[in-house]
């Protein structure tokens, strides 16, 4: 199930992200960082997003493929899974007080979908191993 | 012969004495006097105590029926965001940090937007008493006797009323702490 991200997305000073469900809450990747989607985890390193936010909520519908150093691995979250660009004015960073006590560093800002939250993740920071320790 | 009193003209033209005359320029002085330095205080509480922040610090004071929006993996203290015409804010609670009880959820209060040591954040409160100004001269230092978990964050008190005192806090110690994982 490839998502095709970057081709029709990408606007000038705006950011492709994939939108998905995390426990209780709506997070988001950048989507230049999210290879493909499938509905099985097959990579040996894989986990779920809830686990980072501390919001397990059941299994995962859907698994994300990403790359790191250490090649690919999934990260498992849950419908509905979209993709939508969000202008750079949007996407507001962590308030420092909040990033200086923040329990993961990939949890990195927030933006509003509608009046929903939206968690911004840094793919960068989210490895298995990370969300793992 | 009875010398004049205080401000009594000496005859009848109206003259005065020479130390009338300086008696009356110490009285135009202590009237400038009353010009003392003063300093804007925002008055509120927080677990039923009173606590005050130098408005210089308050930004701004928020209504209660703002929303907060809960943002996971943080302290219990972080209360969330707030979305404040084009600004994300967070919102914490001092409580803690002040060796306070936690608020009750079910009252949320208002929330003070305070800036101080280069960072700028929403703090609960429980409620807003006033907002005034105080000559400086009546701010008195914070005695031995305050709590240990108090202390460090406390710059002055004022008694606004006899048997009430209010504790002026130090925004920037506290927000300092609060980012060094106290609280």
């Amino acid at each position: 199930m490839p998502l095709e991200l970057l081709s029709d997305s990408a606007q000038q000073g705006s950011v492709p992200m994939v939108l998905f469900n995390a426990g209780a809450f709506r997070a988001a990747l950048e989507a230049r960082h999210v290879v493909s989607m499938s509905d099985q985890p097959h990579a040996p390193r894989h986990t779920e997003a809830a686990a980072l936010l501390f919001q397990y909520d059941g299994p995962a519908t859907h698994w994300l493929t990403l790359n790191d150093a250490s090649g690919s691995w999934q990260l498992g979250v849950n419908h509905p899974v979209t993709l939508r660009s969000f202008a750079a004015s949007e996407l507001y960073p962590l308030p420092p007080l909040m990033k200086a006590r923040r329990l993961h560093p990939a949890l990195c800002g927030v933006t509003f979908e509608q009046q929903t939250l939206l968690l911004l993740l840094d793919a960068r920071l989210l490895t298995p191993q990370a969300i793992n320790s | 012969m009875t010398p004049p009193s205080a401000n009594e003209p000496v005859n009848e033209t109206g003259s005065l004495t020479l130390e009338q005359a300086l008696n009356e320029h110490e009285v135009n002085a202590a009237i400038v006097d009353v010009e003392e330095p003063s300093q804007q205080l925002v008055l509120f509480r927080v677990a039923g105590q009173r606590f005050a922040l130098l408005g210089s610090v308050v930004k701004e004071i928020i209504s209660h029926d703002q929303p907060v929006y809960c943002v996971p993996g943080l302290p219990p203290t972080t209360e969330g965001v707030l979305h404040l015409r084009g600004h994300i804010e967070s919102v914490i609670q001092l409580n803690v940090l002040m060796g306070l009880p936690l608020p009750n959820v079910t009252q949320p209060g208002m929330i003070l937007l305070v800036s101080a040591a280069g960072i700028r954040s929403g703090v609960r409160i429980e409620q807003l008493d006033d907002v005034c100004d105080v000559p400086t001269s009546l701010l008195q230092p914070p005695p031995d006797t305050l709590s240990s978990a108090l202390r460090p964050y406390v710059s002055a008190l004022w008694q606004p009323q006899e048997g009430v005192t209010a504790v002026l806090l130090d925004a920037e110690t506290l927000f300092k702490a609060y980012q060094d994982g106290l609280g």
